[in-house]
């Protein structure tokens, strides 16, 4: 029996395959002792019957991607990729308030103005007689507005099997938490993320390369209009000839990473797939400028604080930092078509480092890490670990409290097992 | 003993007197001048838009403008605030033109930004206040700002007109450097008066 247990944890540790793991509430980090993580509220979908009151069975929890803190800390939304739902939580007696089904037919066909099926010159393939009448996955959500609305993107409509159509961004109003408009967008889109000055939204699509850009100027979502249809290099062809396709590896460059210059003058898009690199466009013009490379490989997630530009590096399991200003600055003054940016610190945290966030003063970071099924805290000033706790099978989403009291973390689970969780970590520093 | 005295609070005072008389750094908001006797360095930004034998220096006005200059490799100037129509921003091209936008001996070069440099940082000047000339246009044709401050360097050697250089401060963290960038670029000039 013993030859068994050791021949079955060399093959997983051959093929690199981690072990589903589910940790108690009350469960604290290891580390230098400077932060200190404690599980202390679960949202799970996998256990009928906790022993613990905190660890809470939720049947809205459906395969989380993501999770934001509303901008005034009191609520916190989670997408539920697989439930087509959005769960909205009280941040403080963490209950839940609502969830809202990302669900179209004939009763609420008024929240597409004008009937709007498609943006740009994005086509559906085959003839349907209803195309907003769909179930969305939602998948990452941003804010506009000071808070006021939140807006969340669908990876695909149901019936989008390869994910080739014109998708769509929910708005929701976060005064009624109800959607109050359905854009479409370009196939596939993931990140999101609203200017510095709220004139515009940035939508990634991680499926074809390019981005669509909203104006958001006006306080009425009916008033919000695309302003322009932008491409990193080439817009990828959707012609699959029928043939089903993994669309999370099939994607061009797999634009994921999105955030703007605190300055508004730039925005930055990851290159996640492809030859990787960061694609750097005016924000006046939203021309691209060009992609800087020189980073880990397989950027996935890009946070601006202060002076600092972070990003994950997903596969390799770096964190890097650097002075974005620089970062750009090498982009703008050189004309390749790719410059090399080398300036970085960086930090080993675990293969599959997905989602970051830092406290609000960046002297720390967090990083969900996938693979090993933790999250690791890292010092920025130096860049060093200083805490790791191991989480729910596989964390991907995460989100920080405002007041960097509390971490909340998604763990989305793959075809192995795992998932159906949403973790609540009590942040201490000493 | 008395002499030897006498001396040594001569030359106190002779040194106090020459470091008052030869240092000088005026910071505002439209202006940088620095002067010190040893480089004998004193300057501002240009605002021309004519070369020295009174030819014109086309306007970009708009980016496709400045783009389609930079292609066909030709001089060009553009307002640093569009709106304000404040602060002029010129591509390469106006430096390396045969006409010349400056005298030779009023051209900032690489030698003189070495020297201002080293004074700068003995001196521990602050260039945290110098709010203007942090504005520059990229090769696409849009403005931005960056926080630092930044201007044209003459190349040395008239030969080499393959490389364009950058004297850069970051305001933010004092950082100074010399940096390579594309001539199709916008920033400002800085003329030396001497």
């Amino acid at each position: 029996m013993k030859a068994f247990t050791l021949i079955y944890f060399i093959t997983l540790s051959f093929f690199g395959i981690s072990q589903v793991v589910s940790i108690p509430i009350g469960q604290t980090s290891s580390g230098s002792g400077e932060v200190k993580l404690t599980l202390v509220n679960r949202y799970q979908h996998y256990n009928a019957k906790p022993k613990n009151k905190s660890d809470i069975y939720d049947k809205a929890i459906n395969s989380p991607k993501s999770v934001n803190y509303s901008l005034d800390g009191k609520k916190f939304y989670v997408q539920s990729l697989e439930g087509y739902t959005t769960a909205v939580y009280d941040a403080s007696t963490k209950k839940q308030i609502k969830t809202i089904k990302h669900v179209f037919n004939a009763q609420n066909q008024a929240l597409f103005k004008n009937g709007e099926t498609s943006a740009f010159d994005y086509k559906f393939p085959k003839t349907k007689d209803h195309y907003n009448y769909f179930k969305g996955k939602p998948v990452e959500s941003c804010f506009s507005h000071g808070g006021k609305y939140l807006w969340v993107t669908y990876y695909r409509r149901d019936y989008d099997e390869n994910a080739e159509c014109p998708s769509a961004v929910a708005i929701i109003d976060t005064e009624k938490d109800e959607i109050v408009r359905v854009m479409p967008t370009g196939p596939l889109p993931k990140m999101i993320a609203c200017s510095p000055d709220n004139k515009f939204v940035a939508v990634t699509h991680w499926g074809d390369n390019t981005l669509g850009i909203i104006n958001v100027e006006g306080e009425n979502p009916m008033d919000f209009y695309y302003h322009k249809h932008c491409i990193v290099d080439y817009q990828m062809k959707l012609d699959f000839g029928g043939k089903h396709v993994d669309r999370d590896s099939e994607c061009g460059y797999c634009l994921r990473g999105t955030v703007f210059s605190p300055d508004g003058q730039f925005l930055l898009v990851g290159k996640m797939g492809g030859a990787g690199g960061v694609a750097v466009f005016d924000a006046n013009s939203y021309q691209l400028i060009g992609t800087v490379k020189g980073m880990k490989p397989n950027v996935r997630h890009l946070v601006i604080n202060g002076e600092n530009l972070f990003l994950s590096a997903n596969s390799p399991g770096f964190v890097q930092k650097c002075n974005w200003r620089d970062f750009v600055k090498s982009r703008v003054e050189n004309e390749e078509k790719e410059v090399q940016f080398t300036n970085f610190e960086s930090v080993y945290v675990g293969s599959g480092a997905r989602t970051i966030v830092t406290t609000s003063d960046a002297k720390y970071l967090f990083a969900a890490v996938n693979n090993g099924s933790k999250i690791v805290a890292v010092r920025t000033s130096d860049m060093k670990v200083v805490a790791e706790i191991p989480a729910d099978s596989y964390p991907v989403g995460m989100d920080i409290s405002s007041d960097d009291k509390e971490l909340i973390v998604t763990a989305q689970g793959k075809s192995s097992g795992g998932g159906n969780s949403v973790m609540v970590f009590k942040i201490n520093f000493n | 003993m008395n002499f030897k005295l006498f001396s040594i609070l001569l030359l106190i005072v002779f040194f106090s007197c020459k470091s008052e008389n030869e240092e000088k750094l005026i910071v505002s908001k439209e202006k940088l001048s620095i002067n010190f006797k040893s480089l004998n360095l004193e300057s501002e930004f240009l605002e021309k838009t004519e070369f020295l034998n009174g030819d014109k220096i086309p306007q970009a006005q708009s980016a496709n403008e400045w783009r389609s200059f930079c292609k066909s490799k030709k001089p060009a100037w553009c307002y640093a605030d569009l709106k304000k129509k404040k602060g002029v921003l010129y591509n390469y091209y106006v430096l390396m033109d045969n006409r010349m936008i400056l005298p030779k001996k009023q051209q900032l070069k690489s030698h003189h930004v070495e020297k201002l440099n080293k004074e700068l940082q003995n001196k521990n000047i602050n260039l945290k206040s110098v709010e203007s000339a942090t504005v520059q246009r990229t090769f696409y044709g849009g403005n931005c700002d960056l926080n630092f401050f930044q201007t044209w360097i003459f190349n040395s050697k008239n030969g080499a007109k393959d490389k364009a250089l950058v004297m850069v401060w970051d305001l933010k963290n004092d950082d100074y450097r010399i940096d390579s960038v594309s001539m199709n670029n916008g920033f400002r000039i800085w003329a030396l008066k001497k």
